[in-house]
């Protein structure tokens, strides 16, 4: 059984009143997609914290639900609040990051560049 | 203890009663015996009385001083700083995977970092934070949780909690936090400290580590709405490492913190003020209200209709935004590496990334990679960021009749430690006054205005003031007045406890 917090009211009465309720997730994320959107991150997972994330995510997708209820069809989305085209700067050279400083807090270094294990193509 | 505020200090210093250094060693003392709070990661004892001495000599030499001198301030540890760990309180920003000491050393000073040292003001400390910003009680550090210096059994708000709790038991006069849905706001209300978040694109993000690139800000928490005026104005206007902070000009924020109010108009939006609203809570903001009212300011209620997809469209695009920016943390090029024997690219990656991170990190990681994944795009991050217009309409249209939003910081005063910490949605939904606002990037600012009983503690009540976006001049108006008709300055915790 899976617990849930859940809206009781509808957007238009204002900050919900938070109710818990016994119930399945109406949206479950799956413990298969969870190991893909693990992978995707990069993030190794132990068994119990895949089991977590996969409850604990569906109850929080079960809440981002409720945006479905809003008609977006002709609304614009927002990418950015204050930014209203990319300032540019005059194209001269300028000191940057000297390369021994870049290199400083790297676990391994190899040849001026940053060592690291090999990889297989998947 | 009185002589804290930030203009205090000012004064002592310039006019020869104090000694950056004698006052610099005093704010290191308090700190150390402060250490059961867990509010600091980190001393710069060396450096700090270094910048001291240097400070005295200039006093001495007759020079121009900045107009923070002498002031001693501990930041929040997503700030880069050239000479003390940058961690964001997180374990993958360490060479060992475990201990503080082996933090990132920065080869950089913020840029707000760089404007505090340039006005002369003395970086004394690192201050403790949620991991990566994430979090809204500072139980998600690494280094384990800060403690309100009113309750040190309950939290003191996060993501910026140790720069509150700080300023509140009086180790700082002044603090730089954090804000991204609320975590310089939320803080602040439940430590009983001034706390603003600037409009998104007043003040530069270069050596912020970033959580949300379209949300973050770096904004002041101090004990007094003019010395978050002082430091606002040192921090605030255009940086050329930062494209996103916009050629808007900095305010006279002081000045405007002593203007009256009579003749302004107040909105008072009814969604903040329903269900779900501690009633002492409601009680210290109508209270505050009303002596606007004496004041000769206007209120009226308004509606922002959307305010209650503001969770949902937070977790979405912040945690989308976060999964891109935490992508650097790969063990490459800093901090963690988990390289074993027979570790190939991928599987370096995955351990340290798998073990350097803590686990709302990795939630959060989680939920933003699969909102922006193939086939969930268009149905969670578009969407969220169509809602977010929806969310910025509402604030644009409201501000069309009034002048400031006067709302409660939280719907509740400081929470007990573990509380929340087994249901994140939970955490999350108690964000909800004060991720509006970071959507529509406005500015805002929460002020002291009064006391809640809860089990016999006495826990401060923060008000929000929200302002159009870089009207930070009307947002100091109305703090101005609000802190003075609440009359708090006197009152303190009673010190930390162990």
């Amino acid at each position: 059984m899976s617990l849930a917090w859940a809206n009781a009211a509808s957007a238009a009465d204002g900050i919900s009143q938070m109710k818990l309720f016994a119930y399945e997730s109406v949206v479950a994320i799956s413990k298969q997609e969870v190991q893909h959107v693990a992978k995707l991150a990069r993030l190794q997972l132990s068994q119990g914290e895949a089991e977590n994330l996969t409850t604990q995510l569906g109850n929080i997708l079960d809440h981002i639900e409720q945006l479905k209820q809003l008609d977006t069809s002709d609304v614009e989305p927002t990418r950015h609040v204050a930014v209203e085209q990319m300032p540019v700067r005059p194209d001269s050279a300028r000191e940057g990051l000297p390369q021994d400083l870049a290199l400083s807090s790297a676990a391994r270094t190899s040849g001026g560049g940053f060592a690291v294990p090999g990889f297989i193509e998947e | 203890m009185s002589e804290t505020t930030v203009k205090a200090v000012i004064a002592n210093f310039r006019s020869g009663d104090a000694s950056a250094t004698e006052m610099t060693e005093a704010c290191l003392a308090r700190c150390e015996a402060a250490e059961s709070l867990n509010s600091l990661l980190h001393l710069s004892r060396e450096a700090a009385l270094a910048a001291a001495a240097n400070l005295d000599d200039k006093r001495a030499s007759g020079a121009t001083l900045g107009p923070l001198a002498g002031v001693p301030i501990a930041v929040k540890d997503a700030l880069c700083t050239l000479d003390a760990p940058t961690t964001a309180a997180s374990k993958i920003l360490t060479r060992d995977g475990q201990n503080y000491e082996t933090g990132w050393r920065p080869p950089y000073d913020a840029t707000v970092v760089d404007r505090l040292r340039a006005a002369d003001a003395i970086v004394v400390a690192k201050a403790n934070m949620d991991e990566f910003a994430m979090g809204s009680s500072n139980e998600n550090s690494a280094f384990g949780p800060a403690k309100n210096p009113w309750d040190p059994t309950r939290t003191p708000g996060g993501s910026s909690g140790g720069s509150a709790a700080s300023v509140a038991a009086e180790l700082v006069p002044a603090s730089l936090g954090s804000d991204t849905g609320g975590s310089i706001r939320q803080p602040a209300a439940f430590c009983g400290v001034v706390g603003v978040k600037p409009s998104y694109g007043r003040v530069s993000r270069y050596g912020l580590i970033a959580f949300a690139s379209s949300l973050d800000q770096v904004g002041p928490l101090c004990r007094t709405v003019d010395g978050a005026a002082r430091l606002l104005e040192v921090i605030a206007g255009p940086d050329t490492r930062d494209a996103t902070c916009v050629e808007s000009p900095v305010g006279k924020y002081v000045e405007a913190c002593q203007r009256p109010v009579a003749g302004l108009r107040v909105g008072v939006p009814r969604e903040y003020f329903s269900d779900g609203l501690d009633e002492s809570v409601r009680r210290a903001v109508e209270t505050s209200i009303q002596k606007l009212r004496d004041d000769g300011v206007e209120v009226q209620e308004v509606s922002l209709p959307h305010t209650n997809y503001g969770v949902a469209t937070y977790y979405l695009i912040a945690t989308a935004e976060a999964s891109s920016n935490l992508s650097r943390f790969d063990g490459v090029r800093f901090g963690l590496r988990v390289e074993r024997q027979d570790s190939d690219l991928v599987a370096m990656y995955e351990q340290s990334r798998g073990q350097g991170f803590g686990a709302e990190v990795k939630r959060r990681i989680m939920l933003g990679t699969y909102a922006l994944s193939t086939g969930f795009y268009d149905a969670y991050y578009r969407k969220a960021q169509q809602v977010r217009t929806l969310i910025k309409q509402d604030f644009d249209q409201v501000f069309q009749k009034v002048d400031v939003l006067i709302t409660p910081s939280s719907p509740t005063p400081a929470f007990s430690l573990g509380e929340k910490v087994d249901d994140p949605l939970q955490m999350y939904l108690a964000d909800i006054y004060t991720l509006p606002a970071s959507l529509a990037g406005v500015c805002g600012i929460s002020v002291p205005v009064g006391f809640a009983e809860a089990d016999g503690s006495q826990l401060p009540v923060g008000l929000q003031i929200l302002a159009p976006s870089m009207a930070e001049e009307t947002l100091f108006r109305v703090a101005g007045a609000c802190e003075r008709g609440a009359d708090l300055l006197g009152q303190t915790p009673s010190g930390p406890s162990a």
